[in-house]
């Protein structure tokens, strides 16, 4: 059941479209993340969706009802945004209870037990007597969710909410924000330029390019299903390869990217000559950056091998290496977008 | 909804208008007015009733001081705002950046410093004036009127520069200029509107300022417009009135509008060096 | 060979460059006001007059002689009062308008312009054009009061057919607060609008989607976060108002009688145009630790209230 109906919206500020003709569903309950890099929109959109822009042209309903002309506050959306907002000059109780007595319809008791039960799920009942500035990145965080989730709106906005979060700080804060949104069962839209984010939290992915949605689908089908070449390039760590092959590109993930003689099965595989000029030892894995005879020279190949493969590979010299068939991908050369197998 | 906050802005915002600029339009009508128009009780006060006349602009430019007073006013503001600037300055940046733990205090200190008025301090000053042989001329002006607009620049400076980010000055010296030069080619062109904040309230005052020109110079000639266009249009009893008018809006105008256009400037120079500490 | 690297290097060393590049401030301050302000206390402990320059220890004399004046206790009255109700009055003004010009509207150039007028003129300038609006005989608002058969023979205002604003103890003393409000409202709200465009728009959008109505977003979001920069506001004003001379000097000299006079104008009247500069500076001296007060307690809430 779609909570969220977002349909023809579109948003021009003077002569350009921030937003450009996007349709969306989004389904009760499920966490979408809306993936892109700067200026691609996302941003608008989500600001569209909580009202504090109006739309050029399209409609938003949410939970049912058409909200494309109706003000922030009678939309029943909550929103988090990137510096999180909190009111410097109030107690962390009385950010959380701003919400809701702006709904002024609680008593004093109400408010208080409402409070007290949100910091409870998220933890932090003894920080409620203290000031914004005394609190630390993953800590503001958490107030900030708080006080969204206090007034138990239909839809949760979050606006790159851990990019202000140091590395370390981030994965474990992802993981406390997946479960939190589980537990909850709120449906939630979460904006990011961070892919390996958006693979790991959302239920659903919507890559956004220039005001568009360019795929929506799970985490697996834009990743092993690219629909065209932006979605395989700005996916994976480092993106898909992307050789020109005359009048079709033709695409495969580093991960694929392997010796010849580390065959299992040879259920038809591609084979190119590959001269490997630089190695990353990262670790775990070994990233290969070289160029593949018969292409164009500047066209860097990249290839991801795991540490448990054995890499006997000279530098500098042409290698065998190797694409199974079905992690082949081909993309027309004039649109990008993902077209059949062709014969090499 | 938003016609109805339009009309809110507007209903809100015209009577202030008319409050502010209402006596200037009025100051400006009667400076055209003749004395029989002028002195008659019963006469429509916005109405010429009888035809208007340039007697009294001519009276104000070319029968009295007047013009020597702009020139003064004007010489000395000049001359005022390029010593605030050229002491200020380097006060400003000494205190936000080399002076450390008590620069805060001292930048308070200048503000309190600021908060000793005129009033209190003429008397004394005067004596002062009169053994630096400064008396009657306008020089006791540009030498004083600085010990009023000094601590409060400095003080406004001191904010304006603690908000610039020190990477900038750093990555100067580390490409070899020195701090002294870092702060010439760094700090000040992105200080543009704390300057003009500056500019503004030091030449407001050097314009405004009574007491001291009241005191310190006596001939007619030397007289700032502040204090000669009241001295020299009221004799004894008698109000040259449309004259004195003429005099307030010829300088009111003019200011005024450049004022406005450096208005963006000079709340952004507030904010940087008031608000944001 | 290459000068001495201590000299080269001088314009480095911040040690010397900083008092260095404050000390033209601090020497001219020094020279320039805090000597004065000595020489101020010195004359207010003597007898000097214009005529006799030498300084004679007189103790507290001069003190206890003009606390004995009405004018002076008048005075001491008025300068508080007409402080307080004009700051009053201005800080709710300019508030309202700082708000109202934070909006986008047409003409908004041409309103800033006219708003700024009364700040771009001398003061004495303006109020001498008030002198005339209020005049005794020939005050337009007199003649629209006629006009709207408010004023003359039997109607509500009295059967005069002037109201005499100047010329009469209270509608005086209000018309001193309503010129010294009329002159600094340009300022405060130039301040408060600094503040107001200084708070950051994603606070002001959490609010609004928060559900917060405009009166909420206005006294529990922006009023408190603009409170530190009211405070500076209000700091200027009071020093503005304590300390003006010129609005009384020029409007009513103090009058009628002595029922709108100041101190600083009566420390004028005393001092100079009365010879006794000793008598004088004592009564300015008065003026001091109200002032230092004011500020020190303005700026440590000032202080108390930054949120950063």
């Amino acid at each position: 059941m779609a909570i969220v109906e977002i349909s023809g919206l579109k948003k021009e500020f003077g002569e350009v479209p921030a937003v450009n003709g996007v349709d969306l569903s989004i389904r009760q309950g499920e966490l979408l993340v809306i993936l892109g890099p700067s200026g691609c929109g996302k941003t608008t959109l989500m600001r569209l969706i909580a009202g504090l822009e109006q739309p050029t042209e399209g409609q938003i309903s949410i939970a049912g009802e058409d909200m494309t002309d109706r003000p922030p506050r009678a939309r029943g959306v909550a929103m988090v945004f990137q510096s999180y907002a909190l009111y410097p000059h109030m107690t962390v109780f009385k950010n959380i209870a701003f919400p809701l007595k702006a709904q002024g319809r609680f008593t004093k008791g109400e408010i208080e037990e409402k409070v007290r039960w949100a910091a409870g799920v998220l933890g932090i009942e003894k920080l409620l007597d203290r000031k914004p500035r005394q609190l630390s990145g993953g800590e503001r965080q958490r107030v900030a969710l708080c006080r969204a989730m206090v007034k138990e709106p239909s839809v949760l906005l979050l606006d790159e909410p851990l990019s202000n979060l140091d590395a370390k700080l981030r994965a474990s804060a992802r993981d406390e924000l997946q479960r939190f949104q589980r537990r909850l069962g709120i449906t939630t839209i979460f904006v990011t330029h961070d892919q390996i984010e958006a693979m790991g939290l959302g239920d659903r992915i919507a890559v956004m390019l220039a005001g568009q949605v360019r795929q929506i689908g799970t985490p697996e089908q834009i990743y092993h299903d690219s629909g065209d070449t932006f979605v395989a390039t700005f996916l994976g760590s480092p993106g898909m390869n992307l050789l020109d092959r005359g009048d079709y590109t033709l695409g495969f993930r580093p991960e694929h990217f392997h010796p010849k003689r580390a065959q299992r099965d040879s259920n038809g595989e591609a084979e190119f000559s590959y001269r490997v000029s630089r190695v990353e030892n990262l670790g775990a894995d070994t990233l290969l950056y070289g160029t593949v005879d018969g292409a164009s020279e500047e066209a860097t190949v990249i290839a991801r091998i795991p540490s448990t493969m054995n890499l006997p590979v000279d530098i500098g010299a042409s290698n065998p290496f190797v694409v199974q068939s079905e992690h082949l991908r081909f993309f027309d050369k004039r649109t990008g977008k993902r077209t059949d197998p062709r014969p090499l | 909804m938003k016609v109805l906050r339009r009309a809110g802005v507007y209903f809100t915002v015209l009577p202030f208008c008319f409050f502010a600029a209402a006596p200037f339009l009025w100051m400006l009508i009667t400076t055209f007015k003749q004395d029989r128009d002028l002195y008659r009780a019963q006469n429509n006060p916005f109405l010429f009733n009888d035809p208007p006349t340039l007697d009294n602009l001519r009276l104000l430019l070319f029968e009295t001081n007047y013009l020597s007073f702009v020139r003064n006013s004007a010489v000395v503001g000049l001359l005022v705002v390029l010593i605030t600037l050229a002491v200020a300055l380097p006060a400003g940046y000494s205190l936000a950046r080399l002076i450390g733990k008590w620069g805060e205090r001292a930048g308070i200190g200048m503000f309190l410093v600021y908060l000793v008025p005129p009033t209190l301090l003429f008397i004394p000053m005067f004596r002062v004036v009169v053994a630096l042989g400064l008396k009657d001329t306008i020089w006791s002006l540009v030498v004083v009127y600085p010990t009023i607009s000094i601590p409060f620049a400095t003080w406004l400076l001191m904010g304006f520069f603690k908000s610039i980010p020190p990477d900038l000055e750093e990555a100067a010296m580390v490409d070899g200029y020195s701090r002294l030069t870092a702060f010439f080619k760094v700090v000040l062109p992105l200080s543009i509107s704390g300057i003009v904040a500056v500019i503004v309230f030091t030449f407001t005052l050097t314009l405004h300022e009574f007491i001291y020109a009241l005191t310190f110079i006596t001939s007619s000639t030397q007289r700032t417009l502040s204090v000669g266009v009241p001295i020299e249009l009221v004799r004894g009893d008698v109000f040259y009135w449309q004259s004195l008018m003429a005099a307030a809006v010829l300088v009111a105008i003019p200011v005024g509008v450049v004022y406005s256009f450096f208005l963006n400037q000079l709340v952004a120079g507030l904010t940087m060096g008031a608000v944001r500490r | 060979m290459s000068p001495n690297p201590r000299f080269r290097y001088l314009t480095d060393r911040e040690r010397v460059l900083g008092p260095l590049m404050l000390a033209p401030a601090v020497l001219y301050i020094i020279g320039l006001v805090g000597f004065p302000f000595l020489l101020s206390i010195a004359f207010s402990l003597s007898d000097v007059t214009v005529g006799d320059t030498s300084l004679d220890f007189v103790g507290l004399a001069n003190f206890r002689s003009v606390i004995r004046t009405p004018e002076f206790r008048r005075g001491l009255v008025n300068t508080v009062f007409f402080t307080l109700a004009a700051q009053l009055i201005i800080i709710v003004l300019a508030n309202i308008l700082a708000l109202a010009l934070s909006q986008n509207f047409r003409g908004k150039w041409l309103a800033r312009t006219l708003l700024i007028l009364p700040w771009a003129t001398p003061v004495a300038l303006g109020t001498l054009g008030w002198l005339w609006l209020l005049d005794s005989k020939f005050s337009p608002f007199d003649w629209v009061l006629v006009q709207l058969a408010l004023l003359g023979p039997d109607t509500l205002l009295g059967p005069s057919a002037h109201m005499n604003f100047l010329a009469r103890e209270y509608l005086a003393m209000a018309s001193v607060i309503g010129v010294q409000v009329w002159r600094l409202l340009p300022l405060a709200t130039v301040i408060l609008s600094a503040g107001l465009s200084s708070i950051d728009q994603e606070l002001l959008d959490q609010a609004e989607v928060d559900g917060a109505s405009f009166w909420r977003t206005l006294f529990q979001v922006k009023l408190p976060l603009i409170a530190p920069i009211m405070s500076i506001s209000l700091l200027f004003s009071f020093v503005f108002i304590f300390t003006d001379l010129v609005v009384v000097f020029v409007l009513t000299r103090g009058g009628p009688v002595y029922y709108t006079m100041v101190l600083p104008v009566w420390a004028y009247f005393k001092g100079i145009s009365g010879g006794s500069l000793a008598e004088g500076a004592a009564i300015a001296l008065f003026l001091f630790p109200v002032l230092m007060a004011a500020a020190i307690l303005i700026l440590r809430t000032a202080r108390r209230m930054e949120v950063a």
